[in-house]
């Protein structure tokens, strides 16, 4: 009865509207009445359209990941309501080899954890502020329209959690941050991360997804002062960081850590900017991006060799690992690779193909101009 | 039921209990505040008043309810406290820290129970200008860089070979917030949630709007906590002292 009567109010809510509008919605209204009639939901007068959608009042739970890592494509040809639920977590982490940091989270991880949704889903979205937090946090999603972007609705206390609900209208890879007060010292602590709005026909299939966020970072010591450094408001007025990184550290990316394919391996790096000052020259040494979708957006450039990401957005890059070897992420910007901690590696594995690439020919000495004679 | 009655009367007949706190006297002068209300330029006079040297501490806390057991968790109506309230009242923390998990009425009760009052908020504010040996030295950006880790475990009052500052007074950037009195008016408004004034609080690139000083990043987070309460609400690291009027 409670269902009727709202879908009921949709209706007539949708009925309100200009003449136009209703004769180009006459199918969704179609839809909306026979839901109300069977007594569904509006997400299954969508859902009925396809065979290999969620059932009727389905719920997903998204899934997060922490970086590199990105959660499987949602493959789905319908929206669907989907859950998040994330938690900022303050915590001492490693900044670079012997250097810790206060960071401040969402979800434990700088940059935090990627959440992947589908353009038209209803997305609730509970944010969590632990109990040990000094103090309220909330987040602005650059993917939601509305006001501050969730801040507003999410400013939440240590210890407390808050929820809204907001439509995944445009696809795209979009930055979150948190927004509260002083936001530039929230965001200069680690507090951003990536959501991807997938379109309705998803991304093509790649062999590889990484998710890698830059990050600048203002220190009162100076680049590799030892022990927990605390946060240099003057340094991040200045914009002079004392690291810039991939995904939160130096070394986050490389040894151990390292990004790892095949050759042969077609990549999709989810790449975003958190700032909070710099813009980054994003560049792969040894690799052209065959894609990259400027900005996050739909449409892509081809054959790129360095892409600008701005502070608070995002490119996707894509590229095929023709051949072996070890390919360096950087910042152009190149001070910042050699003296700030800009460096990742992805570890190509796999056959050599000399037609591509053949490695060193030669190395041997030419003969010097001869001199004149007298 | 007998018994609790008696034992109530006999509380109240004994004498109040020794809850020592020492209050020092602050002159009266001028603060060019940090937050800026609806169309200031931030400048209050703050009246003479006496402020509590300390934070009032777990074990002031526990005389109070004791004397007042309408304030123990157990009795406590969920009007004036929320859950977490005192929920860490028992654990094996140092009656000497200060208390936290405590609402702004039981701050508020606790204070006239001592006949006192929270301080206000510019009283607060003025007091907490203040280092080891200068009355104002926020123009001191390597001091007022350490500020920005009050409420943390590594706040500058909180070190072991903190010092009181020159009016007298202990622990104001400590590990602890602390309740003022009409925190509720800090953003020019009964209700902020939801008005202008509030959000100013939480957007992006607004926040320059109701602060006089841009890079003062303690108290911007001091306030963008106590703005984030309700009169109910309980943090573990949150507490309060209380102040007196001068007669």
């Amino acid at each position: 009865m409670v269902r009727f009567l709202m879908c009921d109010q949709r209706l007539r809510s949708h009925s309100q509207g200009k003449q136009p509008m209703i004769r180009a919605r006459g199918n969704v209204l179609l839809h909306y009445a026979l839901a109300c009639a069977l007594g569904l939901g509006a997400p299954a007068a969508f859902a009925a359209n396809h065979n290999d959608a969620p059932p009727p009042g389905d719920t997903i739970k998204a899934v997060l990941t922490a970086p590199p890592l990105v959660p499987p494509p949602t493959n789905r040809r319908s929206p669907a309501k989907v859950v998040v639920d994330l938690e900022v977590v303050e915590k001492d982490m490693r900044l670079a080899d012997g250097v810790t940091y206060n960071f401040w989270t969402f979800g434990g991880t700088v940059p935090g954890s990627f959440i992947r949704v589908r353009q038209g889903d209803t997305v609730e979205f509970t944010l969590k502020n632990a109990h040990d937090s000094h103090m309220p946090h909330n987040i602005d999603l650059h993917a939601v329209s509305g006001q501050g972007g969730g801040a507003e609705a999410t400013f939440t206390l240590p210890g407390h959690k808050t929820q809204f609900t907001f439509k995944a209208l445009n696809p795209g890879l979009y930055v979150y941050h948190c927004a509260t007060p002083p936001v530039g010292m929230h965001i200069a602590n680690g507090m951003y991360g990536l959501i991807l709005v997938e379109p309705p026909e998803g991304l093509p299939k790649v062999d590889k997804e990484f998710y890698v966020m830059q990050g600048d970072f203002y220190t009162e010591g100076k680049h590799g002062d030892p022990g927990l450094q605390a946060f240099s408001l003057e340094k991040a007025i200045d914009e002079h960081p004392t690291y810039v990184v991939f995904n939160g550290s130096e070394g986050a990316l490389t040894g151990d850590n390292a990004l790892t394919a095949k050759a042969g391996e077609t990549i999709r790096m989810y790449v975003g900017n958190g700032g909070p000052n710099l813009v980054s020259s994003f560049h792969v040494i040894g690799e052209i991006f065959d894609k990259v979708y400027t900005e996050g957006g739909s449409k892509f450039q081809e054959n790129v060799q360095t892409t600008l990401i701005p502070a608070g957005g995002s490119a996707i890059v894509e590229f095929k690992a023709d051949v072996p070897g070890n390919f360096v992420l950087v910042d152009h910007s190149i001070f910042r690779t050699f003296h700030k901690g800009t460096l990742g590696i992805l570890k190509v594995d796999g056959e050599k193909n000399p037609s591509i690439y053949s490695g060193q020919q030669k190395d041997e000495e030419y003969a010097p101009p001869t001199k004149t004679g007298h | 039921m007998l018994a609790n009655f008696m034992m109530v009367v006999a509380l109240l007949a004994a004498p109040p209990p020794a809850v020592a706190t020492e209050f020092v006297g602050i002159p009266a002068g001028e603060l060019r505040s940090t937050v800026r209300y609806e169309g200031d330029d931030g400048k209050r006079h703050v009246a003479a008043f006496a402020m509590a040297s300390k934070a009032v501490t777990v074990r002031d806390f526990k005389t109070f309810v004791r004397v007042h057991p309408q304030w123990s968790r157990e009795r406590v109506p969920s009007l004036l406290a929320d859950a977490g309230y005192l929920s860490d009242a028992d654990s094996a923390r140092n009656d000497d820290a200060p208390v936290t998990h405590v609402s702004w009425f039981a701050a508020e009760a606790y204070c006239k129970s001592i006949q006192a009052r929270l301080p206000d908020w510019a009283e607060w504010e003025y007091v907490a200008a203040a280092d080891a040996t200068r009355h104002d030295a926020r123009s001191d950006s390597a001091w007022r860089a350490r500020t920005f880790a009050d409420g943390t475990p590594r706040a500058m009052d909180a070190t072991p070979g903190a010092v009181a500052n020159a009016y007298g007074v202990s622990g104001m950037h400590g590990a602890v917030w602390e309740w003022v009195g009409d925190y509720a008016t800090l953003l020019g408004d009964a209700d902020k949630r939801g008005s202008d004034d509030g959000d100013r609080l939480q957007f992006c690139g607004a926040t320059g709007l109701s602060f006089a000083n841009r890079d003062d990043y303690a108290i911007l987070k001091r306030v963008a906590l106590l703005s984030a309460m309700e009169p109910r609400s309980t943090l573990g690291n949150l507490g309060f002292r209380c102040a007196r009027s001068s007669p």
